[in-house]
């Protein structure tokens, strides 16, 4: 049954957001033309305005919903999420500025761009590229997943309520670009954080306080000791510890993830912002233990959604009808911006390293931009038809399959920003062997869990797939690289230069000469305006007019 | 005379190039008045610099990797040794500008107009210059390894010692260029107009210059092996010691063409018009000229040994003191061709069926017996 006081709140924000991001195509204007401009927003956000993007790209809706949801059915390791996100920024800082030095100097806009130029091959951008794309798909549909468990709880129509949230979302990237969604971001973390803020004073007040909380907890593991643990077993501390290091090493790896980075405006944004965007951590934190207090309220997860729903149904139990619109609201923005930045990475990584690199290479800055406008439309619609057609858990299973594809361009991209030593040849098996190892060991798991117990012996391991298969990877191309320099077969020709890394790339650069510029033009000015005055003065006392 | 608005002031701007440094940031200078201005070893990479006016400021030296200069003035700018790799130049204005060792690898210089630059020793390797406008620009020496020219305007612009290697010269006007010592091997040049250029002694080596039209051009010296010539326009070209060993000219016009000492062992001249060409001294070895029409051209000490003349039209040719060894005329037309019965020697009777001779020339050649009247 439809809840039509929730609902009204929540369209009254979604309407508000909606025009606000139709409003984002004049903000920071530039030639939409451009795909730089488009796609990464021309390279012009300050340190406010990343933060938010970032914040909104990284902790995406589903992130709201999937935490919460595995720590209320699993316990413990559902917190694995907070250590790969604090553990993410250390590693992020390493690597993103260089990054973003050799975008900003060669006009990179993709991942894919870099490894071209780097390790001088196409095939490899190719198949980065390609990853890239695989690996977002899955996140998409997550997104709108995201939505769908939300207007469920409020009982609309979900298909034709989802079309509607599709269409807007698609007009206002195609008009917009990157902006749209980082207005999108300022809002969305804005209800985000009063929505959790409220939630984590109000609800553990309501039920009695945190003791009460945790108590429920204990009584969950106790009832449940074999699937719901309330701290970490010793069992499963590899499990969680490689969990955490292989999403903190893959989420920068995500085309999204780079494409917010890309639309930054300097290299001290990006450092800035990996010492700021830990606040965000600890909103996903408070996030997490809204799924502990889910238990204690005695949420009854829904046989559609199962734990997905905890977070939505305890605000729904919990809050007046109105602020529960309110937060569902909130919920449904934070899946559009990650969705609308997805689209425009995968978008991008077509249309710069397939498009222009195999089909047009000589196409103009319009007709670029246009394609990617283009492929951000099938990419959302392919997302939509996928969460409507197919069943979610398939959606699931891929975007589990999609974190292990992307980590395995980590020797290609992160290491590629140190060092060119590598062999492209043995970038491309290496990539390619991760990917085979990763996705068989998925299989082989049925999707039921990322993690595989390793055997040897009578010595058991559990460890998250994607770092077996980071680990397969990268002994392949170091073997393979030995192998093939001492064959000496032909290297890619690296393009960049070192200087291209660096900050400040010019040796001898002199500011003083522009402050003494700057000098000069003033007194000349000075100078010019004291002549008009005498001229006038002398014209006065001349009596002439 | 209405003053120019621009969106930054100088001072605006210089101020702008000084925080985006100190910010680590791209500066943003689209309509920027900097003109004049000295900006020598400044950073002002991935930059946008959008119809700009830059003209006659002091850039040498300067970092402009990746910056989008469309449609800004350099009128007169000196740009020296900077470094505009990647940069997007669609439209500048770059009249009296100094280019000179400037690096522009990658850089997009579509539809440009360059005419006249200085360019010479410039790295234009992989840079986009497509219908750009280079006549009597000074390219010489400068690198252009990948570079793509299709439609390009380089009429009477030195290229001499120019590295056009790979680089895409489909369709592109070469009227009059200089591309003396260039190396255009494996470049493309499919349908260019290359007619009264000077090519001497450059590298054609593999390079696919079929349909291009080379009439009057000096080709002498110049390095062809294994070069796709199908269907070029050679008329009156100079192609003297040339070595076009192994290059594909079938059907080329060669008429009144100067081949004189040209090495064309092994090529294949299969239906290409030779009518009145000068080919003494050639080195025609292995050389496939069935069905080519050689009339009245002079074959005088031209070197024939092995060569296929299947149906070969040589009427009324010069083949005195020519090597003839193992050669195939099998259906040639040799009517009152001229030679004596010692060029014909060393050619096996099996070779000469069905050719078309006179009787004149057929006893003069000793060849009485196999005349076809």
């Amino acid at each position: 049954m439809i809840n039509w006081e929730m609902l009204s709140v929540f369209i009254v924000v979604f309407v508000v957001v909606s025009a606000l991001a139709f409003g984002a195509a004049r903000w920071r204007p530039g030639d939409l033309n451009r795909l730089q401009e488009w796609g990464l927003a021309g390279r012009r956000f300050g340190t406010i305005t990343s933060w938010f993007l970032l914040g909104g790209d990284l902790y995406t809706a589903y992130s709201f919903i999937a935490v919460p949801g595995l720590i209320f059915a699993s316990g413990a390791l559902g917190f694995f999420a907070i250590p790969y996100t604090i553990l993410v920024y250390p590693i992020a800082l390493l690597v993103l500025p260089r990054f973003w030095s050799v975008a900003r100097h060669r006009g990179y806009v993709t991942p894919a761009d870099f490894v071209r130029e780097r390790f001088g091959s196409s095939g490899l951008a190719l198949a980065v590229a390609i990853t890239g794309i695989l690996a977002t798909m899955p996140y998409i549909a997550l997104q709108i997943f995201g939505i769908e468990v939300v207007l469920a709880q409020m009982g609309v129509p979900i298909e034709a309520s989802l079309i509607i949230a599709f269409v807007v979302l698609a007009a206002y990237t195609y008009t917009g670009g990157l902006r749209a969604p980082a207005v999108i971001s300022v809002v969305k973390d804005i209800c985000i954080w009063l929505v959790v803020l409220v939630a984590i004073i109000y609800i553990p007040f309501k039920l009695g306080g945190m003791g009460k909380v945790f108590e429920a907890v204990q009584l969950k593991a106790l009832q449940h000791p074999t699937t719901f643990h309330a701290s970490l077993p010793s069992s499963q501390y590899s499990a969680y510890v490689s969990l955490a290091i292989g999403s903190a090493l893959a989420l920068f790896l995500y085309p999204h993830s780079l494409t917010g980075v890309l639309s930054a405006n300097s290299r001290k944004v990006i450092r800035r912002n990996m010492a700021l965007l830990p606040a965000y951590t600890l909103l996903l934190g408070l996030i997490a233990l809204l799924g502990y207090v889910a238990i204690a309220a005695g949420i009854q997860p829904s046989t559609a959604y199962q734990t997905n729903s905890a977070l939505p149904a305890l605000f729904t139990k919990m809050f007046p009808g109105w602020f529960s619109g309110f937060a569902l609201a909130a919920i449904a923005i934070g899946a559009l911006a990650p969705a609308a930045i997805m689209s425009i990475a995968a978008a991008n990584l077509f249309t710069r390293n397939i498009y222009r690199e195999y089909f047009r290479p000589t196409c103009t800055e319009r007709q670029e931009s246009n394609m990617a406008r283009t492929v951000s439309l099938l990419v959302k619609l392919g997302a939509l038809a996928f969460i409507i057609f197919f069943p979610t858990t398939l959606a699931i299973n891929l975007q589990l399959l999609g974190t292990v594809w992307i980590l395995q361009t980590l020797p290609v991209v992160f290491l590629g920003l140190y060092t060119n030593w590598f062999h492209r040849s043995a970038l491309f098996i290496g990539l390619i062997g991760g990917l085979i190892v990763g996705t068989t060991l998925a299989v082989l798991q049925n999707f039921s869990s990322s993690i595989y117990q390793i055997k040897l012996g009578g010595f058991s391991l559990p460890l998250y797939i994607a770092v077996i298969a980071l680990t397969a990877n990268l002994v392949l191309c170091i073997t393979l690289t030995l192998l093939f320099n001492l064959f000496q077969m032909r290297k890619g020709e690296d393009v960049t230069t070192p200087a291209d890394f660096e900050a400040h790339p010019v040796i001898g650069a002199q500011p003083e000469v522009l402050e003494a510029q700057i000098e000069r033009r003033a007194a000349e000015r000075q100078m010019a305006q004291d002549a008009e005055r005498m001229a006038a003065g002398f014209s006065r006392t001349q009596g002439r007019p | 005379m209405l003053e120019q608005v621009y969106a930054l002031e100088q001072g605006q701007a210089l101020r702008e190039i000084i925080l985006a440094q100190r910010d680590e940031r791209v500066p943003m200078l689209d309509g920027a008045d900097l003109s004049r201005t000295d900006l020598r070893k400044t950073d002002l990479s991935g930059g946008n610099i959008r119809e700009a006016n830059l003209s006659e400021a002091n850039l040498s030296g300067a970092y402009l990797c990746g910056a989008y200069l469309r449609k800004t003035n350099l009128s007169g700018a000196n740009l020296s040794g900077a470094n505009l790799n990647k940069a997007v130049l669609i439209g500048v204005n770059l009249i009296g500008a100094n280019l000179r060792g400037a690096y522009l690898r990658a850089s997009d210089l579509r539809s440009t107009d360059l005419c006249g630059v200085n360019l010479s020793g410039s790295d234009l390797s992989r840079a986009a210059l497509i219908e750009a406008d280079l006549i009597k620009a000074d390219l010489s020496k400068a690198d252009l390894v990948g570079a793509n020219l299709n439609r390009a305007n380089l009429s009477e612009a030195d290229l001499s010692g120019a590295d056009l290697s790979e680089a895409n010269l489909e369709k592109a006007i070469l009227n009059g260029a200089d591309l003396s010592r260039a190396d255009l091997s494996r470049a493309r040049l499919v349908g260019a107009n290359l007619s009264g250029a000077n090519l001497s002694k450059a590298n054609l080596g593999e390079a696919n210059m079929a349909l291009a039209n080379l009439s009057k051009a000096n080709l002498s010296n110049v390095y062809a092996y294994g070069a796709n010539m199908r269907g070029v326009n050679l008329v009156e070209a100079n192609l003297s010691q040339g070595n076009f060993s192994e290059a594909n000219l079938i059907r080329a016009y060669l008429f009144r063409t100067y081949l004189n000492k040209t090495n064309l062992s092994k090529t294949d001249l299969s239906m290409a018009n030779l009518l009145g060409c000068d080919l003494s001294e050639a080195n025609l070895g292995k050389a496939n000229l069935s069905r080519a029409n050689l009339a009245q051209a002079n074959l005088r000490g031209t070197y024939l040994r092995a060569t296929n003349c299947r149906l070969a039209v040589l009427q009324e040719a010069d083949l005195t003191g020519a090597v003839l060894t193992n050669a195939i005329f099998i259906g040639a037309n040799l009517q009152r061709i001229q030679a004596s019965s010692v060029e014909f020697l060393d050619v096996d009777v099996s070779a000469l069926q069905s050719m078309v001779i006179d009787m004149a020339t057929a006893q003069r050649l000793g060849l009485g017996a196999l005349a076809i009247k």
